[in-house]
């Protein structure tokens, strides 16, 4: 290990992981060259593939490698946060027609939208343009741009590097979901924490919001199998050798490093349009059931954050002011108050950090904290985190109608296999209420609002 | 390599006979492995060609639910040849197009047939010829289960014991 491995945790959360890979993991980021201060594990960390998941490791940008495994398969997987003027009794009467309205408009599963696909120039324009390219389109609001994370605009993106077979499986993907973790859900404030922090993002008790969390889809999924193929000759030809060879990756600035990192921009930006378009078709679903539009409705985007990426940014290191490629793989940026890249309407609060839970409990708003920039280069946690394999959880759960059961606390569910719902049911996961609590008291975030389920959607 | 028990062990589907089956039956099959965000396999086969097969049969098991009889009309099938430089990469290049075909034809991946698998000495490059079958998602034969996302190399190791080979996988899902 070149540097040490630092678990965020409390006797709660360290407890299971004692025996678990993931810790291996953070020892495997640990040996990667130029990492600086330390691998470090959020407290949503769980056993992944090469990184753990929750995992932040930051390179020296001069010196340093960067690894598609430390972004994972799904880049910029992320989440989108909508708050609306629509208050929960509101909106009870009609849960089960919004519930159909969301489940028609947003394909799910690993479904693409037959027929509209998309021609390559198009495609390309996407991975270069992101949200905008939706906007421009008519598909959302210009508002959503400067409250969405770069803009929903990675800089770099080089469309030509992202492979044909690339472009084959995202030509018809853009505006779905995805399967597995991925989900729409409506959900009310039930909680507010922060007062000041919950008005400047638009949110009180009693709030009903949307929140969606997808990613890049087969586009991305191909784009970091194509670059880990290329880095893992890569790695042996640098002479660098790896405990797992899933942590393949290319000094930064050679060209490999230089593709990889195009290609992921250009990913990236294809999942921040995915969001855009998904996030206006929920608006659409909310406008056809209420019969009013959107704006009336104050159906506005809160944010839109990416957990997998890697990014190039400034960070002090030892008194210094240095450039680091910081990958988070399952790690929000949780930049503090006052930071330049936290949009201006936000930059007395800091970031938002969007947290969600399990379909059965609830999700997190949160803002960065100062001591994000301290011990974490700007991170926090991403989720609650996996605590079952599916296997288990549905061995668990053998019998049990989730979504009956779901719906008897009042939550209406949508789903492309009911019977799979057992694999992202509560037990599965650990407690978001913990993973949100250990996160505040490390000083990463503050906690802002919590948000319970009213209608989940799963791919 | 994990210590958890298996996690599903389903008898295995009729794979299309082989031309030349030199793998002793009682060696081959296939288990899914937990893993607490993903899904780990692993294969054994008394052959290279038939290991590469259990691993497809493996992937089958784990992203779709079949009926027993599948129409004839309903079947396709897909012809790849696949090179790398190890034996290793051919195992991700393997698993992974059998991710990609499934995703671009929409189809279920039943089996295939894997005409040779030949790996140069010394790690001078590793090649795969196969068919892969499928059936289209979506009709009352084939109905998806659970999404890949992509193999990875994490844990991914391709080994010989003395009764035969054994692959070992863990899949992004």
């Amino acid at each position: 290990m070149r540097v040490d491995g630092i678990i965020f945790a409390d006797e709660r959360l360290i407890a299971p992981l004692r025996t678990d890979p993931a810790l291996e993991q953070v020892a495997n980021v640990a040996t990667l060259p130029g990492i600086v201060g330390a691998s470090l594990a959020m407290p949503d960390v769980h056993w992944g593939y090469g990184f753990p998941i929750g995992g932040v490791a930051a390179m020296h940008a001069d010196g340093g490698v960067v690894s598609p495994g430390g972004i994972g398969f799904d880049i910029n997987c992320g989440v989108r946060l909508l708050r609306s003027d629509l208050v929960a009794s509101e909106i009870r009467p009609r849960l089960e027609p919004l519930a159909d309205a969301l489940f028609a408009a947003i394909p799910s599963g690993v479904g693409a939208r037959p027929g509209q696909r998309l021609a390559l120039h198009d495609l390309d324009e996407v991975m270069c343009k992101g949200a905008r390219w939706a906007v421009e389109r008519g598909f959302g609001w210009s508002s959503d741009l400067d409250r969405t994370e770069e803009r929903g605009e990675m800089v770099g993106a080089i469309p030509g590097d992202v492979s044909h077979r690339a472009h084959e499986r995202g030509a018809d993907q853009l505006g779905t979901l995805g399967s597995g973790n991925h989900f729409i859900e409506v959900q009310v404030v039930d909680r507010v924490l922060e007062p000041s922090a919950a008005t400047a993002l638009g949110l009180e008790v009693g709030a009903v919001t949307v929140m969606i969390h997808c990613g890049s889809r087969g586009l991305g999924h191909q784009v970091c199998t194509d670059h880990l193929t290329s880095m893992d000759t890569a790695a042996a030809r640098a002479g660098i050798v790896l405990p797992d060879r899933q942590l393949a990756c290319a000094p930064l600035g050679s060209p490999e490093a230089n593709a990889y990192l195009a290609a992921m921009a250009a990913a990236a930006n294809f999942a921040w349009a995915n969001r855009q378009l998904i996030g206006q078709a929920v608006r659409a679903a909310f406008e056809r059931v209420f019969s009013t539009p959107a704006v009336r409705l104050g159906l506005e985007l809160v944010y839109d954050l990416s957990h997998n990426v890697a990014k190039i940014e400034q960070h002090h290191v030892a008194g210094q002011r240095i450039a680091l490629c910081v990958h988070r793989k399952g790690a929000t940026r949780a930049f503090p108050p006052g930071h330049p890249d936290v949009p201006a309407e936000y930059r007395a609060i800091g970031q938002p950090v969007l947290i969600p839970g399990d379909m059965g409990r609830c999700s997190y708003v949160a803002v960065g904290a100062p001591g994000a920039m301290e011990l974490t280069f700007g991170s926090s946690c991403h989720g609650a985190g996996r605590s079952l394999s599916r296997h288990a959880a549905v061995r668990l759960l053998r019998g049990v109608d989730v979504a009956k059961q779901l719906g008897a606390q009042g939550i209406v569910v949508r789903a492309e296999r009911r019977d799979l719902l057992a694999e992202e049911a509560s037990p599965a996961y650990k407690d978001v209420e913990i993973v949100v609590e250990v996160s505040a008291n490390a000083g990463l975030i503050r906690p802002v609002a919590r948000l319970r389920p009213l209608i989940v959607v799963k791919g | 390599m994990t210590t958890s028990p298996p996690m599903r062990r389903r008898p295995r589907r009729p794979v299309p006979p082989r031309v030349a089956d030199v793998s002793p039956l009682d060696s081959r099959g296939h288990e899914l492995i937990p893993h607490t965000a993903d899904v780990g396999l692993m294969a054994r086969a008394g052959d290279l060609a038939g290991l590469f097969e259990e691993a497809a049969a493996a992937f089958s098991e784990l992203t779709a639910d079949l009926t027993e009889n599948v129409p004839s009309g309903e079947r396709a099938t897909e012809s790849v040849t696949l090179c790398a430089h190890d034996l290793i990469s051919l195992a991700f290049s393997w698993l992974n197009e059998l991710v990609t075909v499934s995703e671009l034809r929409r189809s279920a991946v039943t089996g295939a047939r894997v005409e040779c698998v030949d790996v140069a000495p010394e790690g001078a490059g590793a090649r795969l010829v196969a068919t892969i079958h499928l059936v289209p998602f979506g009709g009352v034969t084939a109905r998806r289960h659970t999404s890949v996302k992509s193999a990875t190399f994490y844990r991914l190791s391709v080994r010989q014991f003395e009764s035969g080979w054994r692959l070992t996988a863990y899949l992004d899902v």
